[in-house]
């Protein structure tokens, strides 16, 4: 899966960027410990200005660049930065810190021990630059920027190599075993069958590019990938209770929208509101969900709510 | 709740796969809430089509109960009527506290008592003194209400969540804006870096953190303070090795760099100048007038800087100096070990338990009183200091009684005035005195 940071060109170092830098410098090398974990100026320097040039949008006011730079994790980007240079004394620090939290992280999202042991010992391969390229030594630490925190970054690395490995040996997982892992990850999809009336999937398509990608977003992680409210709400940053009611909103207007398409491309009212008829499906699921509601491990099929109560902590 | 049909669902997923997937860093800032507008729009946009990001996102959350406090929406929470309700009343409470502890000041003599400063989250702008990491001179019942205030003031009860941004880490955090609550943000977030897996290095750094983290730490009652240590019993109770003095340093640095960011504590000047003005007016003459012979008379405000050394200012604040503890003290054995410490931060464990790992100016200092010119200052080991000329001279003293020795690190001190004081440790014991620190009882 390719990755790219949604962002300007690294390589470009504006003047602006480079004078701010060049104030907080002092500032930020004995605030991060910089001494202590084998950075120099220098390279705390050139490290600072790279961060800026990525993330600092073309034209902002020196207020603007001294803001960014004052909200970024310092001490965190220092000994991630240093670690990726081989530095033993930040490694060292950062193995007392983040040991424990990775490998605990490692066991909630691998939920078993000797897989969670597995990923974090490849992560930390990883982060320690085993890998190299052009005879340079290449660690994933190199590209945290200090804009999140560490630990939540490590968290996101872990997620990631665990979903990568799902994805490559999920063809090789059993029928049983992958409705079973349903609740984790997007059920299997088997090919939508397509509707007998195309102006249906016309109207729905119209009907959904309207809608934000945060409503879309919220659509998606809701309905296709099993997801809870209070999970949804965590992942944006806002109440449950605002998740519960933007998806109420969003069924009501999905609906009207799509009635008012088909009425467009020439459907009777009548004959439109049998299109979108709730279909058997729709209505068992509709049972159930209404069952599992009120409980925050709301889930998207019974299968997955027996698993999650059988493996219980992992 | 209404649900879509399925052609809705089928639609959804039969958009086309989604490319150039954000990177981890980009996520993780995407989930703390730290990008700005225009990137978290391009982030949602790709989170809108692919699963397997939306998948990696939802992994990646911290555990549920430690974020609790990110669905308080802090920042919009400041003007909505019940906590401008609150605020009202704290402000309230607070004029009515200080009219009535002026009063109290105004009827005794002066006492100033050192404490923590506590970093309030979302109020004041960022201050940059050298020192923003303790207040000083607060009469005790103006500190109270003044603590009551902040956490009525900042709308949500006071948990204690992991900061994070941990680190958030505490996390927490560099992210003024966006930091968990200010409390627990920096305390819960120290405590559940704790030792799971306790080997001694990480002990140490455990330590040093919260070690780190007091200073910034809100202003806190005795009691608080106490509850603090008592969170950090476990820790501070196993063995700890002197290794790797530059760790602790380097950590020490780190995590009160982080939290120096955070907006500075209420403003308390027109109360701690009056209380200036009250100790000078009663300062002790009883010095040696050789130096700085001004500095006998006058009595200054002491802090303590994130190195964990001593610093003093004359000019209410404006400048500060550093003080050495070390110098022109009567040569002792805690001279003697720090002198080494400070000469060579040594990797070997030293028997000597006052030895500290010195990082600049002195040991790592954690609370300062002052009556006046009487000045007391501790921390790190159990490490106290006692100086009767605002802090020219100085000679180390090691509370004992019936054979039994202070232990663990020094994390709060009172004086009432000269003679009366109690000393708390982050081993939980409590030492008094009532002769000017001659001799000790423990509680």
């Amino acid at each position: 899966m390719q990755r790219v940071a949604p962002s300007m060109d690294s390589t470009k170092q504006t003047p602006a960027v480079q004078s701010v830098v060049n104030d907080l410098l002092a500032e930020f090398h004995a605030r991060a410990g910089c001494d202590k974990i084998g950075l120099t100026h220098e390279s705390w320097a050139t490290i600072l200005c790279e961060v800026g040039a990525k993330h600092v949008s073309e034209g902002s006011s020196e207020i603007e660049i001294r803001t960014f730079f004052l909200s970024l994790r310092i001490d965190e980007l220092a000994l991630a930065r240093a670690c990726a240079a081989g530095h033993n004394s930040a490694w060292e620090m950062f193995l007392t810190r983040y040991r424990e939290k990775l490998y605990q992280s490692a066991l909630r999202i691998a939920r078993e021990d000797s897989a969670a042991r597995e990923l974090a010992d490849t992560l930390y391969a990883d982060l320690y630059g085993t890998n190299t390229r052009e005879g340079q030594r290449v660690s994933k630490l190199a590209s945290y920027t200090g804009r999140g925190s560490l630990e939540g970054w490590l968290r996101t690395v872990l997620a990631q190599e665990y979903v990568n490995r799902y994805r490559r040996t999920k063809r090789l997982v059993s029928l049983d075993e992958e409705s079973e892992e349903g609740i984790q990850f997007r059920a299997p999809d088997p090919d939508p069958v397509p509707p007998a009336d195309p102006r249906l999937a016309q109207a729905t398509d119209e009907a959904l590019a309207v809608l934000s990608p945060e409503d879309r977003m919220v659509l998606g992680a809701y309905y296709l990938d099993g997801r809870t409210l209070a999970e949804i709400a965590r992942m944006l940053g806002v109440h449950e209770s605002t998740i519960s009611r933007k998806l109420d909103k969003l069924a009501k207007a999905l609906r009207k929208q799509i009635l008012a398409g088909l009425g467009r491309r020439g459907m009777s009212r009548r004959q439109a509101e049998e299109a979108l008829e709730v279909d058997v499906r729709d209505l068992h699921l509709d049972i159930r969900r209404s069952l599992a509601q009120d409980s925050s491990s709301a889930a998207f099929s019974e299968k997955g709510v027996e698993a999650r109560a059988r493996e219980g902590p992992g | 709740m209404q649900i879509v049909p399925q052609i809705v669902r089928d639609r959804l997923k039969a958009m086309p796969p989604a490319v150039d997937h954000p990177d981890a860093d980009a996520l993780t800032a995407f989930a703390e809430k730290s990008l700005p507008d225009s990137e978290r729009a391009v982030v949602l946009a790709h989170l809108a089509r692919c699963g397997d990001c939306r998948d990696i996102v939802a992994l990646a959350l911290p555990e549920a109960d430690a974020s609790q406090a990110v669905t308080v929406p802090a920042r919009s929470g400041w003007l909505t009527w019940p906590t401008l309700r609150w605020g009202f009343a704290a402000a309230g409470i607070v004029v009515v506290a200080s009219f009535g502890v002026l009063q109290y000041q105004r009827s005794r003599p002066a006492t100033t008592v050192a404490r923590y400063s506590r970093q309030e989250n979302m109020t004041a702008k960022v201050q940059s003194p050298p020192t923003n990491a303790a207040s000083t001179s607060t009469g005790q019942t103006l500190d109270t209400t003044r603590h009551l205030a902040a956490t009525m003031a900042t709308g949500a009860p006071a948990k204690l969540p992991e900061a994070k941004l941990m680190s958030r880490t505490a996390p927490p955090a560099v992210h003024t804006p966006q930091g968990p609550s200010s409390v627990g943000g920096v305390i819960g977030g120290q405590v559940a870096y704790g030792p799971h897996m306790p080997t001694q290095q990480q002990q140490q750094t455990t330590i040093s953190q919260m070690q780190a983290a007091m200073p910034a730490a809100p202003v806190a009652k005795q009691q608080s303070a106490g509850a603090l240590a008592n969170v950090r019993v476990p820790a501070a109770s196993q063995p700890v090795n002197v290794e790797g003095a530059a760790t602790q340093i380097e950590t020490t640095q780190a995590e009160v760099g982080r939290a120096q960011n955070q907006p500075a504590p209420l403003p308390s000047e027109t109360a701690e100048q009056l209380f200036d003005k009250d100790a000078v007016g009663k300062a002790k003459p009883a010095v040696v007038l050789s130096g700085r012979n001004f500095s006998a008379l006058v009595a200054p405000r002491w802090a303590i800087n994130a190195a964990g050394g001593l610093q003093r200012s004359f000019d209410q604040g404006q400048t500060w100096q550093d003080v050495d503890v070390t110098a022109g003290a009567p040569p002792s054995a805690g001279a003697k070990s720090l002198a080494a410490a400070n000469a060579a931060p040594a990797k070997e464990y030293s028997a000597n338990k006052k030895a500290l790992k010195a990082p600049t100016s002195g040991p790592g200092f954690r609370a300062v009183a002052a009556t006046g010119t009487d000045v007391w200052a501790g921390g790190s080991y159990g490490v106290l200091y006692h100086s009767v000329d605002s802090g020219n001279h100085w000679t180390q003293v090691v509370p004992s009684s019936a054979g039994v020795t202070l232990t663990g690190d020094i994390v709060g001190l009172v004086f009432s005035d000269a003679q009366h004081g109690t000393v708390t440790t982050s081993t939980g014991e409590f030492w008094s005195t009532s002769d000017q620190g001659q001799t000790w009882q423990k509680q």
